[in-house]
């Protein structure tokens, strides 16, 4: 997931379009709805916008701090360059270590959706009323998914 | 095929010349009297990808350059154009037309500020010898286990009083700026600050150079993403919580 306009903070002239991020924050979540028929479509995402917004704490994240901590060289001054941030991101250093929650979250949510794009066989999220009244939709790939990237990460 | 409802905007308001929705479908309005809902023709069947979600944003936010725009929120799907007046333009008339009212002429501006981890952890460091003696105990190995871990939550602990205490000074800049401040959830362990700002369209220019000039002032430790121009979503949230206005 791109995220766009993460950039040093001396490029912030102007107000930057929504990424995929800040639309599952507003769009699925605020705005007006019509009424009970219309949120009942909407119940599947609704609870992938809730799942989204869980963050582990926990004592694997205390010893991530303390790790990350541990090799921090107090003598260097100045952030990073947002390149080296995007390729810690992806390298998988300590630094992705100890956002492993948080990320996962998003690629997560990310994950949901792109699913789409790949499978079109699969039993999955739809804007379809009817098959979330009949009780069929249920958040299953999306649980699937968490347990994985919790184990990653 | 269906329509898919992007947000509802006085009956008088431009299209933009090419506006396309989801899936590239052009966009164009359903007018009754005074109101008219944007709306452009989907597959009532469609699975939501990616593009979808973006597409309603993006729709809002090209309207909301020009015109006030009330958002409705993803995944609002009517049958056609008569079933947008029945269930959505006439029984919402009147809260409709007040709502549009009361955000003549504002935007929606978000404000989102993360501690960059490494800059914070330095803060926090530098600030407090209690947390640098934490660290001068610890080492490698299975027997520095508890002490990694006492290191690691007084860490956690003072991130979180760091986060806290960076969000109020945010807050406290902002609020100088907008009509109104509604902070939103702060959604993962580097985020410090959700802040939508309602602010006149025509105040725009002198809000992105506030916003610019904060960004400059700010600690290392600390990023903005600032975006925008939205159609109020956090404002409506509000106003409509619980029964829809016209349920």
């Amino acid at each position: 997931m791109t995220e766009r306009g993460f950039a040093p903070n001396r490029y912030l002239e102007r107000p930057a379009p929504s990424s995929l991020a800040d639309v599952i924050d507003t769009i699925l979540d605020k705005g007006l709805v019509i009424d009970i028929y219309v949120r009942v479509s909407l119940v599947g995402i609704e609870l992938l916008t809730i799942d989204a917004r869980i963050v582990i704490a926990s004592i694997d994240t205390y010893l991530r701090f303390a790790e990350a901590v541990n090799r921090l060289d107090l003598t260097q001054t100045g952030p990073e360059g947002l390149p080296e941030l995007m390729e810690d991101m992806t390298r998988g250093g300590a630094k992705r270590k100890t956002e492993g929650a948080i990320e996962a979250v998003k690629e997560r949510v990310a994950d949901v959706f792109s699913r789409d794009d790949e499978d079109e066989n699969e039993e999955d999220y739809e804007d379809d009323d009817r098959s979330s009244r009949s009780g069929r939709r249920q958040p299953e790939p999306a649980k699937k998914s968490t347990s994985s990237r919790r184990r990653e990460s | 095929m269906a329509l898919h409802v992007y947000g509802v905007v006085s009956a008088a308001t431009p299209l933009p010349g090419v506006l396309r929705g989801r899936r590239e479908a052009p966009v164009r309005l359903v007018v009754h009297s005074d109101l008219a809902a944007v709306v452009s023709e989907v597959d009532a069947d469609a699975r939501i990808r990616r593009d979808d979600l973006l597409a309603h944003a993006r729709v809002l936010e090209s309207l909301v350059e020009a015109s006030t725009v009330l958002p409705m929120r993803f995944g609002v799907i009517v049958e056609t154009d008569e079933a947008v007046v029945r269930n959505v333009l006439e029984p919402g008339e009147s809260g409709l037309i007040a709502l549009l009212h009361s955000f003549d002429g504002l935007i929606q501006l978000t404000v989102k500020a993360y501690h960059d981890q490494d800059q914070a952890l330095k803060h926090l460091l530098r600030e407090r010898s209690d947390l640098r003696v934490l660290r001068d105990q610890t080492g490698k190995g299975p027997a520095f286990y508890p002490a990694q871990l006492r290191l690691g939550e007084a860490i956690a602990a003072g991130l979180e009083t760091l986060v806290s205490s960076d969000a109020a000074m945010l807050h406290d800049q902002l609020s100088g700026i907008a009509e109104r401040i509604v902070l939103g959830d702060v959604t993962g362990q580097n985020q410090v600050l959700n802040a939508a700002l309602l602010v006149q369209r025509s105040a725009r220019t002198r809000t992105d150079q506030a916003i610019a000039r904060l960004s400059r002032t700010l600690p290392d430790r600390l990023r903005l993403r600032y975006i925008g121009p939205q159609p109020p979503y956090s404002f409506i949230d509000g106003e409509l919580a619980g029964d829809p206005v016209w349920a």
